[in-house]
Order: C-alpha cells, then sequence, then structure tokens
C-alpha cells in the first residue's frame, strides 16, 4: 500500500517536473517572438487609430496615471494622441488590450481592439465612442457582454485621464475633491486616524472653513469591484456634493448621488436604487462612513 | 474484435466521428464556428493536442499507476496545449487572438481525455497516434462544415471572402448560439442517415458507441458502474424474476 502511494507520488512529481521542464524550453524560445509580436502589434494599433499620423512621439508614464495604460503617444503633426491600455474583463480574468485616438480638442477619433479573448464579440460597440468628449455620455453597456464593455467603458475613460495628467491637468480624484466643496477651497490633508471606518482613504479641510472631503473606497456584497467616491460635507454637516471617481458596475446609479446632496447624517429616507441595490447600499453606507470620518476631526 | 490500423484511422472521420457521433467537444464546435478560419484553426490546434497527448499516455501507460492516471493525463494534455499556444502566439498571432480562450479550453476537450482514457492508455503507441489523426480529422472535419454552413449562409462569405449575391442575403441567426444548434443538429441527422445508424437503442454494451474498443471484462464494467452493462443486467434479472412470477 505504502509502496503504491510513493509509486504514485514520484510518477505524477515527474511527470508535472518534465511537462515545466520542456514549457520551460519552449517558452525560452518563443518569448522574444511573442514581444516582438505585440510591439509590431501596438505600431500597427496606432497607425489603425490614425492613418494620417506622421511620427509618434511616445510620453513617459508618470506613477499617478492609471495602471490600465500602457503607453501615451502624440502623433507629431496633428498632435493627437493614441493611447494604449490593457484591462481586465472582471467577468473572466482574461486581458482586453485596446488602443484610442483622441484629438487635441478631446474628442475621440477612433478605437481598436488588439487583443480581446471573450466567448462574445463586441461587434461595433467600439465604433460608439467616435466622437465622445470625456463625459463619454450616452454610451451605454453593450446587452450580453455587459461586464468586458463596462471594462471597456472603464479603459476609454482611464486614457482621457492619463491624457489629462500628461498635459498637466488635475487627476480624477482632485477633480473630485474641487468638485465637492465650494470654489476656491483650499484643501489641507488630515490624518486618517485608524478609529475612523476603513473606507477612508483620505479626509481633508477646507482652510477657508466652508467644509470638509472625504474619499473613500468600498465594494458591493454583489461584485468585488471597487467603488471610490468623495463627499464633501459642510462645517455644520450636510452633504455639499459627491462624485464618483471608480465605479465599475454594469448598471449605472444614474442620479442617486445627487438624492444625498443637502441631507444630514441620517439619510434613512434615501431610497436605494432599483437594480442597483447593493452597489447603492454600499455607497450609503460609504456616505454614512464619510459622516463617522467627519464627526471625528470635528472632535465630538 | 481487433481492427486493422487503416479501420482505427477511419473511424474516427465518419463512422464514430467525435463531435457527430460521440457528441464529445460540444462546447468548442458551437463557438469557434462562426468563421471557418478559427474553426480550422481550431480543429488543427485540437489534433496537434491529441496526437501528442495520445502518443504521449500510450508511452507512459505502463509506468501511471491507476490511481493517478487522470491527474497525470490532465497535466500532459495542459503542457501540450500550452506549448501549442505559445508556438501560436509567436507564429500564427491573429488566429492566437482570433481563438482566444477557447484554445486554452482545449484542456477540457472531452475529445482529448476521452481518447486518452479511452484508447491511449490501453493501446500501443502507433494504434494511439492512428486513433488520434482519425478522431481529430474528423474533429476538424466536423468544425469545418459546421462553419462552412454557419458563415456562408449567416454572414455571406468564406473564410473572410465575401460571397457575390448570398452576402445580400444572410440568415444571421445561423452566426448566434441558436443557429448553430440548429446546424449540428442537421449534421448529426445526416450523419446518422449516412452511417444507416439504427436508431433503436439496446440496452447493452452492443448498444454503446465505445463499445468496439471498451477492453473491460463484463465484470470489470459492473464494478466501474458502467450504466449500459449494469442496466442490461437489471432489465435481464428482473424480466427471470417477472417471468417466474408470471409462472407462478
Amino acid at each position: 500500500m505504502k509502496k503504491d502511494s510513493v509509486k504514485c507520488i514520484v510518477v505524477l512529481s515527474a511527470i508535472c517536473l518534465i511537462c515545466a521542464a520542456i514549457l520551460a524550453a519552449v517558452n525560452h524560445i518563443t518569448a522574444p517572438i511573442i514581444e516582438e509580436n505585440k510591439i509590431r502589434a501596438v505600431e500597427q494599433s496606432l497607425k489603425a487609430v490614425l492613418p494620417d499620423a506622421g511620427d509618434f512621439e511616445s510620453l513617459e508614464l508618470t506613477d499617478d496615471i492609471p495602471k490600465t495604460v500602457t503607453g501615451v503617444y502624440r502623433d507629431t503633426k496633428s498632435q493627437a494622441f493614441a493611447v494604449t491600455l490593457e484591462t481586465v474583463s472582471s467577468y473572466s480574468k482574461s486581458p482586453m488590450a485596446i488602443t484610442v485616438a483622441i484629438s487635441h480638442e478631446g474628442k475621440i477619433l477612433d478605437t481598436e481592439i488588439t487583443n480581446y479573448s471573450e466567448t462574445k464579440d463586441f461587434v461595433d460597440y467600439p465604433d460608439r465612442y467616435i466622437g465622445k468628449d470625456s463625459s463619454l455620455s450616452g454610451v451605454d453597456t453593450y446587452s450580453g457582454v455587459t461586464i468586458s464593455s463596462t471594462a471597456f467603458k472603464g479603459a476609454v475613460g482611464d486614457a482621457f485621464e492619463a491624457i489629462n495628467l500628461l498635459s498637466g491637468g488635475p487627476s480624477k480624484e482632485e477633480s473630485a475633491l474641487i468638485a465637492v466643496l465650494p470654489e476656491g477651497a483650499e484643501l489641507e490633508e488630515l490624518l486618517v486616524s485608524d478609529t475612523m471606518p476603513e473606507t477612508v482613504t483620505g479626509i481633508y479641510r477646507d482652510a477657508k472653513g466652508s467644509g470638509y472631503a472625504v474619499t473613500l473606497e468600498t465594494s458591493s456584497d454583489y461584485s468585488t469591484a471597487p467603488m471610490a467616491i468623495t463627499v464633501g460635507i459642510s462645517a455644520d454637516g450636510v452633504i455639499l456634493g459627491i462624485e464618483i471617481t471608480n465605479y465599475s458596475e454594469t448598471k449605472d446609479f444614474g442620479a442617486f448621488p445627487d438624492s444625498f446632496v443637502g441631507k444630514g447624517e441620517d439619510l434613512s429616507d434615501i431610497d436605494l436604487v432599483s437594480g442597483v441595490t447593493y452597489s447603492s447600499q454600499a455607497f450609503k453606507n460609504a456616505v454614512g462612513d464619510a459622516f463617522k470620518a467627519f464627526k471625528e476631526v470635528q472632535g465630538e | 474484435m481487433t481492427m486493422t490500423k487503416w479501420q482505427n484511422f477511419i473511424k474516427g472521420i465518419v463512422r464514430e466521428n467525435p463531435v457527430l457521433v460521440l457528441l464529445l467537444g460540444t462546447c468548442p464546435t458551437l463557438a469557434v464556428t462562426t468563421n471557418v478560419e478559427n474553426a480550422f484553426g481550431m480543429g488543427i490546434a485540437a489534433l496537434a493536442v491529441l496526437v501528442c497527448s495520445n502518443i504521449a499516455i500510450s508511452l507512459l501507460r505502463n509506468i501511471i499507476p491507476d490511481k493517478v492516471r487522470i491527474p497525470c493525463y490532465i497535466v500532459i494534455i495542459a503542457a501540450f496545449v500550452t506549448v501549442v499556444e505559445m508556438v501560436m502566439n509567436a507564429f500564427l498571432p491573429d488566429l492566437y487572438n482570433a481563438l482566444g480562450v477557447f484554445l486554452s479550453l482545449i484542456v477540457v476537450n472531452c475529445i482529448i481525455l476521452g481518447r486518452a482514457e479511452m484508447y491511449a492508455s490501453k493501446n500501443g503507441v502507433v494504434d494511439s497516434a492512428l486513433d488520434a489523426l482519425g478522431m481529430g480529422i474528423g474533429f476538424t472535419l466536423a468544425l469545418f462544415c459546421m462553419a462552412s454552413v454557419r458563415e456562408v449562409f449567416g454572414s455571406g462569405s468564406f473564410m473572410g471572402m465575401e460571397i457575390p449575391v448570398l452576402s445580400d442575403f444572410t440568415v444571421p441567426i445561423l452566426k448566434d448560439s441558436p443557429g448553430g444548434f440548429f446546424v449540428f443538429g442537421v449534421l448529426i441527422a445526416i450523419v446518422n442517415a449516412v452511417t444507416k445508424k439504427d436508431p433503436k437503442k439496446e440496452f447493452s454494451c452492443k448498444g454503446c458507441p465505445s463499445a468496439a474498443f471498451c477492453s473491460l471484462s463484463s465484470d470489470e464494467k459492473k464494478m466501474q458502474g458502467c450504466k449500459t452493462q449494469a442496466n442490461a443486467d437489471v432489465i435481464e434479472t428482473a424480466g427471470k424474476e417477472d417471468a417466474a412470477n408470471g409462472n407462478d
């Protein structure tokens, strides 16, 4: 019996080791060729989205650029940008590589999917983005491929974010902090203490005394996809504004965040959004956590 | 029943076609047959994996203990699939991108594991290679036939080339799952008619499509839960009891 078990272990281990050795050898031969193919594919995708381009100038990526961005290139002729991105659909975890061309005026010129391995095709979904600006308004997810098309939309949003940052503009988070507080607020970053809710990632006070901005990151019980929001709260405890800086669910909140504006700590009369109940509950809980952080810094 | 090498090779192409007769590998069959190029590529990839894995498993059949045979087969098959993926990614990147996740899914294709378990683990290298070649060609042929119908009448093209006149009168449902199932059913019916398959199922090993190459004895079949043989015994025993009760 023991001899049989030992034989089983030895044979299985030997087969695993031999297979690993064969795979390592094949990888050693094919890896450089695959890398060359990827570079060629990027060059082809740049030409595909900007066919009249002259030379491409590769821009250096900074640390605050979204992680989905793999390269930003500027056409030396028209000053348009081509952004290469790699994202992952939360449905299958398989990679999706896209290239987005954005004009100097901030409108999408073309999109190209360079790698997509889901079982259901997007068909003409990428073409719906042509002509859109950074708000991507009017572009919904694609029926039957909702999760992957949400990842696609997020990636296109990251392309705009990358161009904005490389052009010296504020990041999405910085823009949200400015948007939730009155105009002209001067933000001072405060310390996030251990006693604050775990969802709180940052808290800022307006030096002019108008209120506080709290940044939070949460996720719904429905999916593990992160949701990041920024809540502006006045000095007397009233919500001034809420901005969503990261949201990758397939169904939109609509005007749900606006229903919080003007409310105090008591959010019991705010109903959840039908069809997005888990995410809207997570959103509501996060706003409650913002109030807890607010009360703590106020010393209550 | 021993077969000649030619019979061993040819059986997988029509009479025991893995897709249209044995009904194995249905998932990639329906998914990649929207166009001929992808279907052909998938067929060739599966053929390569089938042949390599059958040869390897046949060579190791006296070494691999029975208790760990399935994990060993899966490791070997997965290794070959990964090799095919890497080679395709390097030398045929367009086809690699087109096949996408279905290339990796060859690992769990029933045809590969099924032939390894039912044939390669019990027969010599040459016979196993011929069986794999026949089954692989049969798989590729089935995929090619399905893809031809779906692409020509569903998209009005063949291998990406637009067909005049037909491209204006397409049947779009053929590109989707319902159309795929319909074409699949029609092809199965045609193959059944061509091979003059007896529609009445016998509750014995005679009616089992794998009976010809199943080398298990009657007792072994019962022990391994072979339902057709077990059912045959139950029915036979029940029949005898009924007859005895009736006589009483």
